[in-house]
């Protein structure tokens, strides 16, 4: 199954590396369709002004996090569909629980690989088409 | 305790004179023990001070450093890259062409297919001398992306004498507070770091049994629970 390469991204992340690199490895997978912020309270703003199909988000971040970020997401009618995937180098037992119980999609630790963020985008993304199908 | 010959309580004896004296000099030792006390005291707080200014300062080196190599490197690469792809692709095209060209030959032979031999010709040596000059500007920038590892080096030096520092600051502030018998009961103070769910990458993972190391473990984790 062939995924919409013109799904548009959010990628959320303080360090302008990270965002940097995030996109290279979505360009390479083919999403050309990306726009960046540097934290939550950023990337809902952005959210809210325009439609955006999937969210990477970092966690640790500066005037609202990740997982607030999420929670917000999830919390607004208007929002509350959009996949979000988490990349963050938080790695407690306890953080994986409060995301997934937040409703992320996915989790991804850093350092973290291509391969990586290959397999869990197209898991999230053939999730929700089979979804949509039945 | 002296013991006074002389009871007599107006006058002073020669012995009430030793003793004031004795008395005086303690006093005056006590006075300046304390005053030593208080200055070394503070002089250790304004020693820390500098240093934590210094560590500040010199964390920032590593800040800035570490990111501009980020950066340089990050560019090096996104220049690279299209130049890269254009190579492959334009090789990719070539070779088709001359794939059918052959193969449209072989068929039937034709004055037509002369004209083309010679077309594809020309754009083949323009492929192949162009080959030499894009390999060239990604060495270029390969070279770029060499040379900005140099920061590993120079933060790597800030680090350990950061880390100095710290060990330095460490015992400063522990023998102030044993000098004000101040207890260093670390217990006391760590109780809104293990619960709080910002805690930035695991340095130890080994050390810190809630912390899972890598995906594998995440996914497992996850799986575990259902997800």
């Amino acid at each position: 199954m062939s995924t919409d390469k013109n799904l548009k991204f959010l990628v959320v992340d303080d360090f302008s590396t990270m965002r940097r690199i995030i996109r290279n490895l979505l360009r390479e997978l083919g999403f050309l369709n990306v726009e960046e912020a540097e934290d939550g309270a950023a990337a809902l703003r952005k959210l809210r002004e325009s439609n955006f199909d999937f969210v990477v988000s970092d966690w640790n971040m500066p005037n609202m996090d990740g997982l607030t970020m999420l929670q917000s997401v999830r919390a607004d009618e208007e929002l509350k569909q959009i996949p979000v995937l988490m990349v963050t180098a938080e790695a407690k037992k306890e953080n994986i629980i409060a995301a997934a119980q937040a409703g992320a999609n996915g989790y991804i630790v850093k350092p973290f690989t291509a391969a990586t963020l290959d397999e869990k985008l197209n898991k999230i993304l053939q999730n929700i088409a089979h979804k949509a199908a039945s | 305790m002296n013991n006074p010959t002389n009871s007599r309580l107006t006058g002073i004896s020669v012995d009430d004179n030793k003793l004031l004296e004795r008395i005086g000099k303690i006093t005056r030792l006590l006075h300046n023990n304390i005053c030593e006390l208080e200055c070394d005291k503070d002089k250790r707080l304004h020693e820390t001070n500098k240093q934590i200014t210094d560590i500040h300062e010199r964390l920032n080196y590593i800040l800035s450093k570490t990111q501009s190599a980020a950066e340089t490197t990050l560019s090096a690469i996104e220049n690279i890259k299209p130049i890269q792809s254009n190579l492959s692709s334009n090789a990719v095209i070539l070779t088709q062409e001359w794939q059918e060209l052959i193969k449209l030959e072989n068929d039937h032979h034709s004055n037509k297919n002369l004209a083309k031999f010679s077309n594809l010709f020309l754009k083949t040596i323009s492929y192949l001398e162009d080959v030499p000059k894009q390999a060239e500007v990604t060495n270029d920038y390969l070279l770029t992306v060499i040379m900005a590892q140099d920061f590993q080096d120079l933060t790597g030096q800030v680090i350990k004498k950061v880390s100095h520092l710290l060990q330095l600051v460490e015992s400063e502030l522990i023998q102030v507070l044993l000098d004000n018998s101040i207890s260093t009961n670390p217990a006391t103070n760590d109780e809104n770091s293990p619960n709080s769910l910002l805690n930035g990458p695991t340095i130890n993972p080994q050390n810190n049994p809630e912390a899972l190391s890598n995906q594998t473990d995440v996914d497992n984790f996850l799986a575990s629970l259902g997800y």
